[in-house]
C-alpha cells in the first residue's frame, strides 16, 4: 500500500474528500515526526507507540581527511501494542482443584458442587432460593440426558406469586 | 488468575462477573480477600500475585469516595505495580491485563500506562465478559458470553444463601469469595463443554 492507496481507504472509510484524507495524513506524520526530534513518545493507546531509541556509537571514517570519528545515530521506533489475545494452554480446572487451592473442605465442594448439578441437571423449578427474605425461584430449563454435549440451557430469575410467598 | 478488584457494594455485580470470567476460562480466581490483615499481609500478598500466572486489575475506582475523610483507593494501582514489577522482573510467561469502566479515563489516571492496552467494560456485566473474550482464547473450551451469563446467574442467584450460610452482609470476605470460586468452576465445568 501507498499514500494514494492509503489516501483513498480514508477519505473511503470517514467519508472526507481525498484532499482532506491527504491533509489529514500530512499533518498525522509531520505531528508525530516533530515530536520524535524532540525525544517526545507518541502514545497511541490500542496501536502501539513511536520513539526514539539511541543507537551504540559506531566509528566511521571521514573519507576527505581520513580521520576516525564516532557516529551516535536516533532511529525512530515502533512498538505495536499488545492488543492481542492471550493464549492459554493450561488445563481447565475443576472444581475440586479449585476447592483445594483456595482451602474449602471436600464436604463443602460437594454441596456446591451438587447444588450446580441440581440446577443443569433438575426440571424447571426444582431449585429456590430465598433472597432479600423474598422467594424467589431460579428456573433452570432441563438438561436432556442424552449425552450431547451441546446442551442448551436457559437460567432465569423469576418472583412467585403472592400465594406461594404465603406458603 | 489474580482478581484485583475494589471491594465495595457497588460493585457487587462486576465482581460476581470477574468470578464467572474467570472460572469459565478454566482458571481459579485468587485475591487478597484470601489474606487476613496482619503485619506480614505485604509479603503474602506479593507471594499471591508471584504464584499466579495471569492477573486483572480492575482501576474503575479511581475518584474519591463520599465517606469522609474523601480518599483514593491506591490497593488496586500498588497491586498492579507489583504484579507489573514481578512480571518485568520474573519473565516467565506472566500477563497483566488492565480493565476500566470508562474509556480514556486512564490516559489521565495513571498515564504511564500510555501504549498499553486497556480493557473497557463500561460497568456493565456484559462488558466484563466481552472483554474477558477479547483478552484470552482457549484451543478448547473457549466460553461464550452467554455461557458465562448462564455462570453470573448461577452466582447472583446462591449469594444471598451462601452470604447467609457464612454469617456475612458481603461478597468481600475470605469465606462467600472461596464458596462462589467453587460454584463457578462447578457450573463452568457443567456449561463450558465445547
Amino acid at each position: 500500500m501507498n499514500k494514494a492507496d492509503l489516501i483513498d481507504r480514508i477519505a473511503s472509510g470517514s467519508g472526507i474528500s481525498k484532499a482532506q484524507a491527504a491533509s489529514a495524513i500530512d499533518t498525522t506524520v509531520d505531528s508525530i515526526t516533530s515530536a520524535l526530534k524532540k525525544g517526545d513518545r507518541v502514545a497511541l493507546i490500542g496501536s502501539g507507540t513511536f520513539s526514539v531509541s539511541q543507537r551504540k556509537a559506531r566509528r566511521e571514517r571521514n573519507p576527505q581527511t581520513g580521520a576516525t570519528i564516532k557516529i551516535a545515530r536516533r532511529a525512530a521506533r515502533f512498538t505495536p501494542g499488545s492488543e492481542r489475545p492471550i493464549t492459554v494452554r493450561g488445563r481447565f480446572a475443576t472444581p475440586r482443584e479449585t476447592a483445594r487451592a483456595l482451602g474449602v473442605s471436600n464436604s463443602r465442594a460437594d454441596a456446591l458442587i451438587n447444588t450446580v448439578k441440581e440446577l443443569t441437571y433438575t426440571d424447571a423449578g426444582a431449585f429456590s432460593r430465598r433472597r432479600e427474605g423474598k422467594p424467589v425461584r431460579v428456573v433452570i430449563a432441563a438438561k436432556k440426558k442424552t449425552g450431547s454435549t451441546h446442551a442448551k440451557f436457559k437460567v432465569t430469575t423469576a418472583k412467585t406469586s403472592r400465594s406461594k410467598t404465603k406458603r | 488468575m489474580f482478581l484485583n478488584v475494589p471491594y465495595d457494594s457497588q460493585f457487587e455485580n462486576l465482581f460476581l462477573a470477574y468470578i464467572a470470567a474467570i472460572s469459565a476460562f478454566g482458571f481459579i480466581p485468587r485475591a487478597t480477600l484470601e489474606i487476613p490483615f496482619s503485619r506480614r499481609r505485604l509479603d503474602r500478598i506479593l507471594d499471591l500475585i508471584g504464584d499466579c500466572r495471569f492477573s486483572v486489575h480492575d482501576l474503575s475506582r479511581v475518584q474519591l469516595d463520599r465517606t469522609p475523610p474523601s480518599t483514593p483507593r491506591f490497593n488496586m494501582p500498588f497491586e498492579l505495580g507489583l504484579a507489573v514489577g514481578l512480571e518485568r522482573r520474573d519473565h516467565r510467561g506472566k500477563a497483566w491485563v488492565v480493565c476500566e469502566s470508562q474509556a480514556h479515563r486512564i490516559e489521565k489516571s495513571l498515564n504511564d500506562l500510555n501504549g498499553t492496552d486497556v480493557y473497557v467494560h463500561d460497568a456493565t456485566v456484559r462488558g466484563v465478559f466481552r472483554e474477558f473474550g477479547n483478552v484470552f482464547v482457549r484451543a478448547h473450551r473457549q466460553p461464550t458470553v452467554q455461557q458465562m451469563m448462564a455462570i453470573y446467574r448461577i452466582l447472583r442467584a446462591s449469594l444471598n444463601h451462601i452470604q447467609v450460610r457464612a454469617g456475612q452482609a458481603s461478597p468481600f470476605n475470605a469465606r462467600v469469595f472461596r464458596d462462589l470460586c467453587v460454584l463457578a468452576s462447578a457450573a463452568a465445568d457443567e456449561l463450558v463443554t465445547t
